[in-house]
């Protein structure tokens, strides 16, 4: 990382820091918020960042993944391993259903389609009947705590939490291998230019369609995560404006750089929580939520603006035959990796 | 032809569609949903022509600025208010309003002012802009004037719905995506940039729909347009069609005006009370003003955009940009004021529509959001950037959208709350099946 972001991960750590020192379980809170988002922001990276595609409806895929894993909790007591699996595979569905005619087109039939799904979900949700399981516009209640056992309130709580960013790490070192294999590699070129990805013999649409149903699989997981810390669901919370933050926290971060999109995520949730916190001590004739929304869209304006890669640029691909390039260049020789034959 | 996969979807498609019918008896469904076929058509023309007023906007924008604008729904929602405060605030009371008034000088002066620096710079060459901004100011300042001075009528509602629309959505070109563009930025950067913009205008309604009680004695959030709308019932009698005015009636004037179509000829005559009592109880079509107005501003506005596309020279200098910028511009034609031209006549249309809109329901700041979504459905379905399947699109989604929903309330009322998925679900099927559109139809005739 460089600079600036070892700047203001430290800055972001002291502030947890200092959260954590006030309020343990407001600390725990903030963490595990920032565990999700980070998730599903980092999902969206995938998406965007190493693919180039614009999904609008991130929220949708989340809501997926919450609803399946808080209905089958629910309703049928399956286990908590089993509900995650089961939303991210509900999300990747959903999201194989919207890529597989979208992908092929221009960026913007995605867009357009993503959003669309993105509300459409939410209607659908809103309009279950409310005596079901699902509750409608009154909200999925039951959903079974996956560390019942623990009785100690905090120390179900700490149990949950410490599960939540066990998952974040798994998630991270997952991104951060594709990224740096092959696969990401083809990604990457899909993104800056299609059609050289596309006469060099690849198959752009199978790996355009792969990296959304993976994304939106990710999403799912962090659905899944969501519905198990509330215990209970409501459509309401779903509002595309969580996929706009999450796409600042994309765009602030950096786009093709996971550490960075952490960063943001961090940057971004808690900008969101001082802000919170700040409104009751200063008056002001604004409405905080409604001015941290404008904030969001101002942010996405200025940072495309003036700097487009983020605070944390994105770096080449870490791979061995990189590494053994940069040692070449060390030791003064101009000699291409693995051609040692000749 | 359809391909062997695209008709295997829609077959699949339609027996999905048709699973909820077979809950209830087909022949149940049929007699509610017949009877209602008039109405339906009805309903169709006045939600297709509010669906074109937005989707004609995207379209536009789509044809020079190749991107889908998702901002466009909230630079609707300002010319609504921008409307509702006009009428419903101007004049308070029998007083007029002094930060109207002020508003209004404000604006005519500054449009004034923008427009003598236009004629002072026009010959270095960066003065289109200037012209383009200044005339809808100086527009909207004078109709703030009028309405406030005269009384806001319709007309006066339009233009400043209008302008100010289009003052919005010239501005957020000026200063979002033109400096993203040169910037080079992407399609998804430009897609994300409009989304922003889009989040700020309604937040920023939002905050001050809901701070607005200090200045307007109300919360102006949620309410409705308080436009009266004279409602009109019709029934077929004996084959001819008896349309009275319901106001009227409902007032117990002598004379309640009615039309009388049929064999005979046209006839205006009037009934008097008995006569509207012995009537049926159901009318068989029913509409109100906005069904007539929005009819006469689609028309108004069809005619006014083919005669600027086919006979203006400006007309023709958009159809070459969109055709191809650098080839247009090498031609000599002023690439620039054109899309300048273009954001400002998408803004219009959008206030304009957003203003129908916002009569039709309710007034609040997510309006121009979620008409947006359809919006979009509309503009797939036409074929991103063609104009004539635009308009086909909107009323044959317009169509979908009322007959699905009566078979819906006949299955079950509670199922009307899926409405918002009819247009979404043809979305869908579009991109699956054509995603060219309805503009792919007639290239392949050409």
């Amino acid at each position: 990382m460089d600079k600036v972001g070892l700047v203001l991960g430290i800055i972001v750590v002291a502030i947890i820091a200092v959260f954590a020192a006030i309020n343990v379980s407001y600390a725990l809170d903030l963490i595990f918020f920032i565990a999700f988002y980070a998730i599903a922001s980092l999902s969206l990276n995938l998406e965007y960042g190493y693919t180039g595609l614009s999904n609008f409806g991130k929220v949708g895929f989340i809501a997926v993944g919450a609803y399946i894993a808080g209905v089958l909790s629910a309703a049928f007591n399956v286990p908590f391993p089993l509900c995650v699996l089961a939303a991210a595979v509900a999300a990747a569905a959903v999201g194989a259903f919207v890529g597989i005619p979208t992908v092929k087109l221009r960026e913007d039939y995605l867009g357009m389609a993503t959003i669309i799904i993105g509300e459409m979900i939410r209607i659908l949700l809103r309009n279950t009947p409310t005596n079901s399981v699902w509750g409608g516009v009154f909200g999925l209640r039951g959903i079974k705590p996956p560390f019942a056992f623990i009785k100690d309130p905090l120390a179900r709580q700490f149990a949950y939490v410490g599960l939540s960013v066990f998952l974040f790490g798994l998630v991270y070192w997952l991104i951060e291998r594709w990224g740096n294999s092959p696969l990401g590699r083809v990604l990457k070129a899909i993104r800056d230019d299609e059609l050289a990805a596309k006469s060099v013999g690849k198959f752009t649409y199978r790996y355009k369609l792969l990296s959304l149903t993976l994304g939106s699989a990710i999403a799912g997981i962090a659905g899944a995560l969501y519905a198990f810390y509330f215990l209970y669901l409501n459509p309401d919370t779903f509002i595309p404006l969580i996929t706009f933050m999450i796409w600042v926290m994309v765009i602030i971060g950096g786009m093709a750089n996971n550490a960075g999109v952490v960063l943001g995520t961090a940057i971004v949730i808690l900008i969101n929580r001082i802000t919170q916190i700040a409104k009751d001590y200063i008056k002001l004739p604004l409405e905080p939520n409604y001015f941290q929304a404008m904030l969001v869209g101002l942010l996405i304006i200025l940072f495309l603006m003036f700097r487009p890669q983020g605070l944390v640029p994105e770096k080449p691909v870490n791979t061995p035959s990189w590494e053994v390039l940069e040692k070449a260049e060390e030791e003064g020789r101009a000699k291409p990796p693995g051609g040692e034959e000749q | 032809m359809l391909k062997k996969r695209e008709v295997s979807l829609l077959l699949m498609m339609l027996l999905l569609l048709q699973s909820p019918l077979y809950a209830v008896s087909i022949n149940e469904i049929f007699s509610k949903v017949v009877p209602q076929i008039p109405q339906i058509f009805l309903d169709t023309v006045m939600l297709g022509n509010l669906y074109f007023l937005i989707a004609i906007g995207i379209t536009l924008t789509f044809t020079v600025a190749k991107f889908a604008n998702f901002a466009h729904g909230d630079v609707a929602t300002v010319g609504a208010y921008a409307a509702y405060l006009l009428y419903n605030f101007a004049v308070i009371g029998g007083v007029v309003n002094g930060l109207a008034v002020e508003l209004g000088y404000i604006s005519t002066i500054g449009g004034l002012i923008i427009l003598s620096i236009w004629y002072i710079l026009r010959r270095r060459g960066y003065g289109n802009t200037l012209l383009a901004l200044g005339i809808p100011i100086f527009l909207t300042g004078l109709t703030v004037l009028y309405g406030c001075y005269v009384g806001a009528n319709l007309v006066d509602l339009i233009i400043v719905a209008a302008t100010t629309s289009a003052v919005t959505s010239l501005l957020s070109y000026l200063l979002v995506y033109k400096p993203l563009k040169t910037r080079n930025a992407s399609l998804v950067q430009l897609m994300v940039a409009s989304i922003g913009v889009a989040l700020f205008i309604r937040y920023a309604l939002y905050e001050m729909t809901w701070y607005s009680r200090t200045y307007f004695n109300t919360e102006i959030a949620y309410q409705n347009f308080g436009m009266p709308m004279t409602s009109y019932q019709g029934w077929f009698i004996n084959g001819t069609l008896v349309i009275v005015n319901a106001t009227a009636a409902l007032y117990f004037m002598n004379k309640i005006p009615a039309i009388k179509i049929g064999a005979g000829g046209i006839k205006l005559t009037s009934l008097s009370v008995e006569e509207y009592y012995k009537l049926p109880p159901q009318p068989n079509i029913s509409f109100t003003d906005l069904y007539i107005w929005s009819t006469i501003t689609v028309i108004v506005i069809v005619l006014g955009l083919m005669l600027l596309f086919k006979k203006t020279k400006i007309g023709k200098a958009w159809r070459a940009v969109a055709d191809n910028p650098i080839l247009a511009a090498a031609c000599g034609i002023d690439v620039e004021s054109v899309i300048n031209l273009a954001w400002l006549v998408a803004g219009a249309l959008a206030g304009i529509g957003g203003l129908f809109w916002a009569i039709r329901t309710q007034i609040y700041p997510e309006l121009g959001w979620m008409v947006l979504l359809n919006a979009f459905a509309v503009a797939v379905l036409g074929g991103l950037g063609s104009f004539w399947g635009t308009f086909a699109a909107s009323y044959i989604l317009a169509f979908a959208e009322q007959l699905g929903v009566s078979i819906l309330a006949a299955i079950n009322p509670q199922f009307t709350g899926y409405r918002f998925l009819i247009p979404f679900s043809v979305f869908l099927l579009v991109l699956y099946v054509k995603p060219e559109g309805l503009a792919s139809i007639k290239k392949r005739k050409a």
